[in-house]
């Protein structure tokens, strides 16, 4: 049996021991970090694949090319890009982050969809209650000549139940993006871009 | 009484170390020790329990919002956590906190996933204390419905791609199912997400897999409707043409009958909807058509255990071997704490029967025409033997997709 001197011994070196490392490990700490720089926690989507998709679609787009030549800053539509995947994925944020980088270029021109019955409001508000020469006319809004859709799908595999100490799931993502042309019906374009992430847990812990 | 003398020559003593009473230390042990390991088994058990009995005799009286507030401060470690995030979220949905309903399911779907993995401090814990110190991740079929139940919600707010996401998460969960039971109402309601957003090869996939589930019905793959099987040819009550015409709409209701709260399906049929409710609805005063019982979680969960009885038993086993063992080894060194701790071990023997409880037994869906400009319905829960048992009107929620309309309904 352990006497109560080793014991209090014991006790002492552990305190001296965090102590002398600055209790590192049990101080809060915020840090600012870019985010193409983050290192991936698990195999399903994160924001580096936000980053990178916005950037390597918008570049294939544009290196298509589109818009179309002879066509002078075309006007396009954002309707979305469809969730096909297993998991609660924030598409907006994808297809915004698309559409941001083709407006950046300075090729295209956006409506904003999404703001439609907002836009509506606002003009019937100002023909209510806006002097004539501050309020906006009405019936002046562009229509769209191109609509940007796509959808994200994902296709997971885990490794089947058996005695190992660790599993693997591999995860693959295909995100699709496509412009068609709103007079002819036509798909003036399609791009796609995909990855792969394996991620590995442990199955014992403490 | 020890001296000076002989405790300058106690063979622990040696010189420069702190002087403590050989015999102190073993006899604050001896008194301490049991009350220390009870106190701690108990603040384990004890405290989440009572908030959630309390909760859900709130809840089984219909007290939705009193049952959600009960449950708004969850246990802080992991145990119990997804249990209680389960029944917070029942409780949030029959209030109409779907959002609420969400969250919590969302997040205990996130913990189930975080929580596959082998503990051993809680494996050998559990071999020394009972298996309630293991992490609480449900049942197989409690972890689909999570899933479906999230999908429901979904389907109450308009978000239809959110709820396919939820369905393909349903079918995903029901594959692999080593011997445990498969749940044709979660797949009709993956199979109905599938529907809303235009994915009807995936939805006629879980219609026939939810048809070959309930031989007692038949289930029209490319419509979803759902009638009693008959042994003839074709039924004409299904559509021959998807979709149908547009001067027609349908209520795709999902209605939940009872609670799961019964130890097996002989107790069940004891309380008061009997073995086979059914609802009728009821718009503008004429009779729009009935549910039909897909799925009865009270016989889920018998299946369920049933597959689990010979490892819970081997595992019982092992751990009153083990404690018998600890027993006796420390009764060895001194009898009295020896029985002290065969008591506390033997004591704290009990079953695990933590178990998702403000499920409903009966999962059942009407899938009926209506008026396209349908604002409310009537819906009246029967027994078995036809005798109404319960009437409500329903105005909330209904949800509007193309010519179908949501909604979902529970009776207690």
């Amino acid at each position: 049996m352990m006497s109560t001197y080793s014991l209090f011994k014991g006790s002492v070196v552990l305190a001296s021991l965090i102590s002398l490392t600055g209790c590192q490990a049990f101080r809060a700490s915020v840090v600012t970090r870019k985010p193409e720089e983050a290192r991936p926690l698990t195999a399903k989507y994160d924001q580096s694949d936000l980053i990178a998709w916005g950037q390597i679609m918008s570049e294939a787009i544009l290196s298509h090319p589109f818009p179309p030549p002879g066509e002078d800053h075309p006007i396009l539509v954002d309707m979305g890009i469809q969730n096909r995947t297993s998991s609660h994925i924030d598409m907006k944020a994808i297809s915004d982050t698309i559409t941001t980088k083709l407006l950046e270029s300075g090729k295209i021109r956006l409506v904003n969809a999404s703001r439609r019955d907002d836009l509506l409001k606002e003009q019937g508000y100002q023909l209510a209650n806006c002097t004539e020469e501050t309020r906006v006319r009405i019936g002046k809004q562009l229509g769209a000549r191109y609509m940007l859709t796509g959808s994200l799908v994902e296709i997971t595999q885990k490794e089947l139940p058996q005695i190992r100490l660790s599993k693997q799931e591999d995860t693959y993502y295909q995100l699709t993006v496509e412009i068609t042309d709103l007079e002819t019906g036509l798909v003036v374009l399609r791009k796609q871009k995909d990855r792969l992430r394996s991620a590995r847990r442990p199955v014992v812990g403490w | 009484m020890p001296t000076a003398t002989t405790l300058r020559h106690e063979p622990s003593l040696k010189r420069g170390r702190v002087f403590f009473p050989a015999g102190a230390a073993r006899c604050i042990v001896r008194h301490t020790a049991p009350w220390l390991v009870a106190g701690c088994s108990l603040l384990v058990i004890g405290c989440a329990t009572q908030r959630l009995e309390h909760a859900r005799s709130c809840f089984a009286t219909g007290q939705f919002a009193a049952a959600q507030a009960e449950l708004a401060k969850l246990p802080k470690g992991t145990a119990d956590r997804v249990l209680f995030l389960m029944e917070r979220g029942t409780a949030a949905q029959a209030a109409g906190d779907y959002h609420g309903s969400i969250n919590d399911w969302q997040e205990a779907a996130r913990l189930i996933e975080a929580l596959d993995y082998l503990s051993v401090s809680r494996s050998s814990s559990s071999l020394v204390i009972n298996d309630r110190v293991q992490a609480f991740r449900g049942a197989p079929f409690e972890r689909t419905l999570l899933r479906t139940f999230t999908a429901k919600s979904y389907l109450a707010l308009g978000l239809w791609e959110d709820a396919a996401v939820e369905a393909r998460n349903v079918v995903a969960s029901l594959q692999n199912l080593n011997g445990f039971p498969d749940d044709a109402y979660s797949r009709y309601v993956a199979a109905f997400c599938f529907e809303m957003i235009g994915a009807y090869d995936d939805a006629a996939l879980e219609y026939r897999a939810a048809a070959s589930l309930v031989p007692y019905l038949r289930i029209s793959d490319r419509t979803g409707a759902i009638a009693p099987a008959v042994t003839n040819p074709p039924d004409s009550s299904f559509a021959s043409v998807w979709p149908a015409p547009t001067n027609a709409a349908e209520l795709v209701c999902f209605v939940l009958i009872g609670c799961a709260s019964g130890d097996n399906e002989a107790c069940a049929c004891a309380n008061h909807w009997g073995p086979d409710p059914f609802a009728e609805i009821y718009a503008e005063n004429r009779y729009l058509g009935r549910s039909y019982c897909l799925a009865n979680t009270l016989a889920l969960r018998t299946a369920t255990e049933a597959r689990l009885t010979a490892i819970k038993a081997a595992k019982t086993a092992a751990r009153v071997l083990l404690k018998d063992a600890i027993a006796r080894q420390v009764s060895k060194e001194d009898q009295l704490l020896g029985s002290l701790a065969w008591l506390l071990l033997f004591s704290l023997e009990t079953p695990d029967t933590r178990r998702w409880e403000t499920l409903p037994q009966f999962l059942q869906v009407a899938r009926v025409p209506c008026p396209a400009d349908l604002k409310g319905y009537t819906i009246v829960f029967r027994g078995a033997g036809g005798q109404a048992i319960e009437q409500r009107v329903v105005t909330s929620p209904l949800t509007r997709h193309g010519r179908t309309i949501f909604s979902l309904c529970r009776a207690l």
